[in-house]
């Protein structure tokens, strides 16, 4: 118990802060990855669709940008030293970006992978396709700043 | 500012000028045709759907032996490529040469040779593939030194091939030897574990070998060449030398046909430019012997219209031309603002073209959106990036006229990212920019964006406000136009009185507004709320209805505190970025000594670059949103269709008028 209350502050905090990293970055690999399959079957037909392709394949990438960018800067609050309060709440500020980062990664993955047909069939309108796929992006952004706006502006009453 | 002024034509005219003519209106690039239906009207009676001419040339086939040339000599093509390609200038021709481009280029001679050559080619490869392959199964019989002709001429032995397994070779040898010592064994060769073996048994004694052999585990096989083994490897090896050659010969025919490749492509663009020709004029009707068509022009191009067609023609035709109704639904739309907005007509295009009787919203939505897109983005050193990469762009590169206005809407919403950037004080994420002193001497941003937050978010609601409520007055300034004064007051000021009422009260209630203006803005509010009940129900034909849709209109205030919590979604993009930049830059900072310069500096590079693409990415994407939902959803329409004349092509070459 007494360990607990020593300790317990850093403990959640740099739990939070891993979970914001693979969290978020579990999204967005399964996300990248569903893309990246599909658009390599689209890459073999008509290579010169490469750039799009890839632009597809990367938006559902950036949860895990955000998620580890979370983590880093929780990590940066365990210098001035953390009690168990603050590391608790450390902890739920790590939950929007790690939450919604890893379940907007797989759906975004989802609107991009068939943003790649609009790259096939009708490829002057392929921007309409990354467009769409942006949109979902806005939850995660959502989340992102929640998490920046717990760690720098409320942070302190803590 | 405006959406261009149609005028309609219809045109009759003599069947054997029809070439001419259409080649004549094709070069005007002026002129959208549309479809006439031989069913539609009385006087068509007479008249069926036009086509192409049969010409001399079959476009289909022609384009697709151009095309097959052009694929099959793309590795040879010299054409640069990269960066290299957009600063070439494409080929230069005048009208009178594009159109006599078919003639004077004998394509028939180097789709020809070009076939002969790709045909060598193929055989050549598929020959030598063979040949290889013979080779190969060849040398597993090198050491048998006689030809299998020899052998088959036998009288009194005869001369058999076997495959065993060389664990039990030594057995057979010995087995064979002490049994039947007249049988000559020889190993000729191996194939993987198994030895090959060469047998001569006198014939009196073959079946009692035979069944020997095969009780020993001796599989036998028949070689697939008649000869000497070596010598077979000699010739093949000379003939595939021969193929070599040959297809080396045939790639060098291709490689000095590839100077042709510029020639190829312009002929691609001048048979396209007749397919479009032969496109249009199915839209056109005929009797048997004059042809009928209709369409539209810019007001602007009538008189050279009329000088082109009677040039033509002389009197032998016959036009009419009428203004379009403001409520045409069919007349295509041309938008054509001053160069400053222009480049934002593609944002309107991408949602929806303006109707004939609308306003075209691209000199509304330009302000706007480089505001917005500035504000999101956020950071003076990537306002400078946008405006510095596309001026470079715009001046080193040939770019086509659509690319180019992509780059100039960029770089004006790359100025638009200055001013947001400097309202941050951000430049690559590090505040550089900070007037304000606070009360404690430290220096900081007008919106600093970690003691600025909730007053970002105000902003972003504030502008949000004015968005929604500009749009609301263009509704109002639509209606007007249109000489519906009652319905600008009912649909337009109403709500607005109505809007600035409410948010006035409810600053009052939460003390932030003072009497006596409190007063006034909770009156205001009343009487919009009234007006609005009253008269929002005014299309339905009962007092009961009237009232009711009226009062169902004022619950539709909910749905404007939607629309402005929207706008927080500027505060939200220029914080994201601005925190990403931030934390690449503290990670730089805490390498050690030298590495903070070589490895630091790739992280910032790497990072602030994602940064760029991400907030630029984010802005375009969410800028539009705020346009297309919130502020065009408050008086736009759209759904007009695009102008697109008739046109001569020019993928590949440039065609002086």
């Amino acid at each position: 118990m007494e360990f607990f209350m020593e300790y317990g502050g850093v403990i959640l905090a740099i739990l939070g802060a891993a979970i914001a990293v693979f969290v978020a970055g579990i999204g967005s690999s399964a996300g990248t990855g569903m893309v990246g399959r599909a658009a390599a079957g689209l890459i073999a037909e008509e290579p010169e669709k490469f750039g799009q392709a890839l632009i597809l394949q990367l938006l559902p990438g950036t949860q895990g940008l955000y998620g580890f960018i979370i983590g880093f800067l929780i990590a940066l609050k365990l210098v001035d030293g953390v009690n168990l309060a603050q590391g608790l709440y450390l902890f739920c500020a790590a939950l929007p970006v790690a939450v919604v980062g890893y379940l907007s990664a797989l759906r975004q993955a989802e609107v991009a992978t068939s943003g790649l047909q609009i790259l096939a069939k009708n490829p002057s309108h392929a921007t309409k396709g990354i467009i769409f796929a942006a949109i979902v992006e806005t939850y995660a952004i959502l989340g992102f700043v929640a998490s920046i706006i717990m760690l720098f502006v409320t942070y302190g009453s803590v | 500012m405006a959406i261009v002024k149609m005028r309609h034509f219809s045109l009759l005219f003599p069947e054997e000028k029809k070439a001419e003519l259409i080649g004549a209106l094709q070069r005007f690039e002026q002129v959208h045709f549309h479809s006439l239906d031989p069913e539609d009207e009385a006087i068509h009676d007479f008249m069926r759907r036009d086509g192409p001419d049969q010409t001399e040339v079959d476009l289909d086939t022609e384009m697709a032996q151009v095309r097959f040339a052009l694929q099959k000599l793309a590795p040879y093509d010299m054409r640069p490529t990269g960066l290299k390609a957009l600063r070439a200038e494409p080929p230069t021709l005048s009208y009178e040469e594009f159109c006599g481009f078919a003639e004077r280029f004998d394509r028939r001679t180097v789709c020809t040779a070009l076939k002969q050559a790709d045909d060598t080619i193929s055989a050549m490869k598929q020959e030598a593939a063979r040949l290889q392959a013979f080779i190969e199964e060849l040398r597993v019989w090198e050491r048998l030194d006689v030809s299998t002709e020899a052998l088959s001429t036998l009288r009194t032995t005869e001369a058999l091939f076997g495959l065993v397994n060389r664990a039990v070779l030594d057995g057979l040898i010995t087995t064979l030897s002490s049994h039947f010592p007249a049988v000559y064994t020889e190993i000729v060769g191996q194939i993987k574990e198994d030895a090959l073996l060469l047998l001569i048994i006198p014939k009196d004694q073959l079946s009692p070998v035979n069944e020997q052999l095969r009780a020993l585990g001796l599989t036998r096989i028949s070689p697939g060449f008649e000869g000497l083994p070596e010598r077979l490897i000699v010739e093949s090896k000379a003939q595939l030398a021969a193929c070599q050659a040959a297809e080396t010969e045939a790639k060098a025919t291709m490689k000095a046909l590839a100077v042709h490749c510029d020639d190829l492509r312009t002929l691609l663009d001048w048979y396209e430019t007749l397919a479009a020709r032969a496109e249009t004029s199915r839209s056109f009707l005929k009797s048997r012997s004059v042809v009928l068509c209709e369409g539209w022009l810019p007001d602007d191009q009538v008189d050279a219209f009329v000088d082109i067609v009677t040039d033509c023609c002389g009197d032998t035709c016959y036009y009419k031309l009428e203004e379009v109704p403001v409520d045409s639904e069919e007349v295509p739309i041309k938008l054509k603002n001053n160069p400053l907005v222009a480049p934002f007509e593609s944002i309107v295009e991408m949602y929806a073209l303006p109707k004939y009787g609308e306003i075209d919203p691209t000199a509304v939505v330009a302000p706007f959106y480089t505001f917005f897109f500035g504000l999101m983005v956020g950071d003076m050193a990537y306002g400078l990036l946008l405006v510095l990469g596309t001026l470079l762009a715009l001046k080193l590169f040939k770019l086509s006229e659509g690319t180019k206005q992509f780059m100039r809407l960029f770089m004006c919403l790359g100025f638009g990212t200055l001013v947001g950037g400097a309202l941050y004080g951000g430049f690559f994420g590090y505040a550089v920019f900070t007037p304000i002193t606070m009360p404690d001497g430290t220096k900081k941003a007008i919106l600093d964006s970690s003691l600025d937050i909730v007053t970002m978010l105000a902003a972003s609601v504030v502008l949000g406000v004015v968005h929604v409520l500009f749009g609301i007055g263009v509704k109002g300034y639509m209606l007007l136009k249109d000489g519906k004064p009652l319905d600008a007051l009912f649909d337009s000021v109403f709500w607005i009185i109505t809007l600035i009422g409410g948010i006035g009260y409810i600053l009052a209630l939460s003390g932030m507004l003072p009497p006596p203006y409190s007063e006034w803005a909770k009156w205001a509010f009343i009487a919009g709320v009234v007006g609005l009940a009253l008269t929002q129900g005014r299309s339905s034909p009962s007092i009961a209805g009237k009232l009711g849709n009226g009062l169902y209109a004022v619950y539709g205030i909910s749905s404007y505190v939607g629309d402005f919590v929207s706008y927080t979604r500027i505060a939200a993009l220029a914080l994201s970025g601005a925190y990403i930049a931030f934390s690449f830059n503290l990670m730089v900072d805490m390498f050690p000594g030298w590495s903070k310069i070589v490895v630091g500096g790739f992280v910032f590079i790497v990072g602030q670059a994602l940064n760029f693409g991400l907030a630029a990415l984010g802005a375009y994407v969410h800028t539009c949103r705020l346009m297309y939902v919130e502020f065009f959803g408050k008086f736009y329409e759209g759904g007009g269709k695009p102008y697109r004349p008739l046109r001569l092509i020019n993928k590949f070459v440039k065609v002086e008028k």
